[in-house]
């Protein structure tokens, strides 16, 4: 009989979860972008994902890089665009300042957009005029990205080919051929 | 942009389990003697070792090229567990 009441109390539990919410009301968030905060990171991830980056050099003390990210990142369409990019956010107060002589960015706001290989595309979007702006560059470098994470990424260089074969386990594709 | 078989969406997909190399044949005469190779386009796949598995010359279809490609990966052998 304890063993049953033990197992009832447990089934009970269980299902305690499920039947304590809020009645299926649930509460509307806010979206946001999700900042990747150590470029090295975003990078990493932007390269596993075969994503394109955006780059916010910044600092929260100071208020014209404040009123940047409300202006552009606080709005809906670019917040819902940012979803198909990594989005890294340096701090040019904290510590990673090699970024900041990378990109020969002293404090910021800068915004710029990198390949998942790390490669520049275009300018910086520093001086967009509208959200819409910010929203087509985002797809564009979004776009960019996938048309080639979709291509075939030829390797010239046969030895370095070798060895990321190694490294990565694969089998080696070579094809010789000439340009005539 | 890819031309051929290599423009193939599959084709495609299929060439990320692989290293992906283009070796210029007036270019890299070292490579294309050492490969053995006699004419253009010549095609050739080698284990993650670099030892060759399978290779030859001429113009291949799609369907041709991706059976070859499944044969390559059937044939690699499982990476060495690491030595404890």
């Amino acid at each position: 009989m304890k063993a049953l009441l033990a197992g009832l109390a447990a089934v009970v539990l269980m299902t305690l979860p499920l039947t304590g919410d809020d009645g299926g009301k649930k509460k509307e968030e806010k979206k946001a972008i999700v900042w990747v905060k150590v470029y090295a990171d975003g990078l990493k991830q932007a390269q596993a994902e075969k994503k394109a980056i955006l780059l916010f050099i910044s600092s929260d003390s100071y208020m014209p890089s404040k009123t940047f990210q409300s202006k552009w990142f606080g709005n809906a369409d670019v917040i819902a665009s940012a979803e198909k990019v990594v989005c890294i956010k340096v701090d040019s107060a904290g510590k990673d300042k090699a970024v900041l002589t990378k990109y020969e960015v002293k404090k910021g706001p800068d915004v710029r957009f990198l390949d998942y290989n790390e490669a520049q595309l275009g300018g910086t979007a520093n001086d967009i005029k509208k959200p819409e702006e910010m929203v087509e560059l985002i797809e564009k470098a979004a776009q960019y990205c996938a048309d080639m994470a979709s291509k075939i990424e030829w390797m010239t260089n046969y030895d370095q080919a070798l060895a990321q074969a190694k490294e990565q386990h694969k089998p080696i594709f070579v094809d010789f051929s000439t340009e005539w | 942009m890819e031309s051929g078989p290599f423009s193939n969406a599959q084709v495609k997909a299929e060439s990320k389990k692989f290293v992906m190399v283009k070796i210029d044949g007036d270019k890299d005469k070292e490579r294309v003697q050492a490969a053995g190779v006699q004419g253009y386009p010549t095609f050739q796949i080698l284990d993650p070792d670099g030892k060759e598995i399978w290779k030859d010359a001429g113009y291949m279809e799609v369907d041709a090229l991706l059976r070859v490609l499944a044969d390559a990966l059937a044939k690699l052998p499982s990476p060495t567990p690491p030595e404890k």
